[in-house]
């Protein structure tokens, strides 16, 4: 299973690329620092029909959820860089941060008043914490006790800036590696309400990283152009490969 | 004595009693006290505490499960402070969320500028997708409240803090969008929104014709054909931008009277009066 799920993430990682240059998405350093996450919950089993939700509350990763969906069978409607309600597989529009979390609180509130089982998964970006209304959204969370799982995607960079502290020092008891699906698989079958997921920006193609190819200020808007699209394919084959 | 929030909660409460399982109330204040006799019941009444931008998003999400999700807090708060999650989280996916504002324009008066209630018309009346209802009496809080459990969009149900009472009841047959008082068509005619409207009935002059309007957008049409080429004032207990009289700006003859800036904190019926006196003098 765990194999599988690695085999599946890479492949997501591929796709991803190719839709972002198609796409001229300008957000493929947050798509790829989410892939593992999201790509585990998908074809982990843990959404679907009665069994669980997502919300991509890091809308800016779109390409990463949206890709899946179509690996899935749920051809996009029309292509946007965030998500948007409406699309298949998209479960509420999503981009203006912090908003998808607390939307998020809304579905899993109704899930606890309906006595369902369904549970609720939800995305949120380091950066996207800063903002204050996903520290009332956390708070909600314990206080009204909610069946949701929040994965904060903690790939240390928030647009071009660090981001600030999560605050949660006292209820983020859980920090894996976001790249790891086992630790993701098992994270998700905890009771954890909150897990901090260690990633990294443009994961898979380290040689960024190394070689400082473009700015690394700019990362957060790395788009994949005929420049580097043939770079980039090639460091994210060596990846797979490894 | 009851007032209009209480009005409106009695009905959506008597809703949820008789089967309507579907309802969920969200409040950032526990104020009204028609809730209270809810407040153990956490299936149907939630105090989310003072966090509105919170709110307005649990509210879409339980809108998305299909519930009948109701946001209520004190006007400027339930508005202005979570525009943009009104906006994005409710309004742009056209969500079924009503929203209900306690303390319309001055009701507030003496609490000062922080929870005064002028601006909110011209912001909500920006908002995609909603519809504002501005009932100035228990008898519309208690139509509205009705019309609220059966809307598919999102709602702005607009309450002012006092309670008032139409001598004569509200004409069907002319609809819930405007009152309209006789005129003569020679005279001018003075067009308001919410509970100053009870004062300028009351003091205008036999002749001068007055018009309420309880629900925005509304038709211009509605209005048009009836007083294209009379000379009109707009009269409103709120900043004058983006509020009633804009939305009278497809007139050709409309005088705006209204706030030019915050208001102090003093009774409001010494406001009623100098808007009324500015009318007049229009």
């Amino acid at each position: 299973m765990i194999k599988q799920l690695q085999q599946k993430a890479n492949e997501v990682r591929r796709k991803v690329l190719e839709n972002c240059y198609k796409y001229k998405n300008s957000h493929l350093s947050s798509c790829l620092s989410a892939v593992d996450i999201i790509s585990t919950l998908y074809f982990g089993g843990f959404i679907g029909e009665g069994v669980g939700k997502f919300v991509l509350s890091k809308g800016h990763a779109n390409e990463t959820l949206s890709t899946i969906l179509e690996m899935m069978g749920m051809q996009r409607v029309r292509h946007t860089d965030h998500p948007e309600f409406g699309n298949v597989g998209i479960e509420t529009t999503t981009g203006s941060l912090g908003q998808g979390l607390g939307i998020a609180v809304g579905i899993a509130l109704a899930n606890k008043i309906n006595n369902s089982n369904e549970k609720v998964y939800v995305l949120v970006g380091d950066g996207e914490m800063m903002e204050g209304l996903t520290q009332e959204a956390i708070h909600s969370i314990y206080d009204l006790d909610l069946p949701i799982k929040v994965l904060i995607d903690k790939n240390w960079y928030a647009s071009e800036r660090q981001p600030g502290s999560l605050l949660f020092g006292t209820v983020l008891k859980t920090m894996i590696n976001g790249h790891d699906v086992e630790q993701i698989y098992d994270a998700l079958q905890t009771d954890e309400k909150v897990i901090v997921c260690d990633t990294t920006k443009c994961f898979g193609l380290h040689r960024i990283h190394d070689i400082n190819l473009i700015n690394w200020n700019m990362i957060h808007y790395l788009t994949p152009n005929d420049d580097n699209i043939e770079e980039f394919r090639k460091e994210l084959n060596d990846y797979s490969e490894r | 004595m009851t007032t209009q929030r209480d009005r409106f909660f009695q009905t959506i409460g008597n809703a949820y009693k008789n089967g309507r399982d579907d309802l969920v109330i969200l409040t950032a204040d526990m104020g009204a006290a028609s809730l209270n006799e809810f407040k153990d019941d956490p299936n149907f009444l939630i105090n989310i505490g003072p966090a509105e931008q919170l709110g307005a998003c649990i509210s879409a999400g339980l809108s998305l499960q299909g519930k009948k999700a109701y946001l209520y807090g004190i006007v400027p708060f339930i508005t202005g402070r979570c525009l943009e999650q009104i906006m994005v989280s409710i309004c742009s996916q056209n969500l079924p969320v009503t929203i209900v504002g306690s303390g319309s324009a001055l009701s507030y008066d003496l609490a000062g500028c922080t929870h005064h209630g002028i601006c909110d018309l011209g912001l909500m009346r920006c908002m995609p997708n909603l519809t504002i209802c501005n009932g100035s009496s228990l008898e519309m809080v208690e139509y509205y409240a009705n019309y609220s459990l059966g809307c598919k969009t999102p709602l702005y149900v607009r309450m002012d803090k006092k309670t008032y009472s139409y001598k004569q009841p509200i004409d069907k047959e002319a609809g819930y969008i405007f009152r309209k008082w006789p005129w003569n068509n020679d005279k001018p005619i003075i067009i308001s929104t919410g509970a100053i409207t009870n004062y300028l009935a009351e003091q205008l002059k036999p002749g001068i014709g007055l018009i309420e309007v309880f629900q925005f957008p509304f038709n211009e049409l509605d209005l048009k054909y009836d007083i294209m080429n009379m000379k009109v004032v707009s009269v409103e207990e709120g900043y004058k931008i983006g509020g009633l009289g804009d939305s009278l700006s497809f007139l050709p003859n409309v005088t705006k009277i209204g706030f030019d800036n915050f208001c102090e904190a003093k009774p409001r019926e010494e406001y009623w009066k100098i808007l009324l006196r500015e009318a007049l003098n229009a």
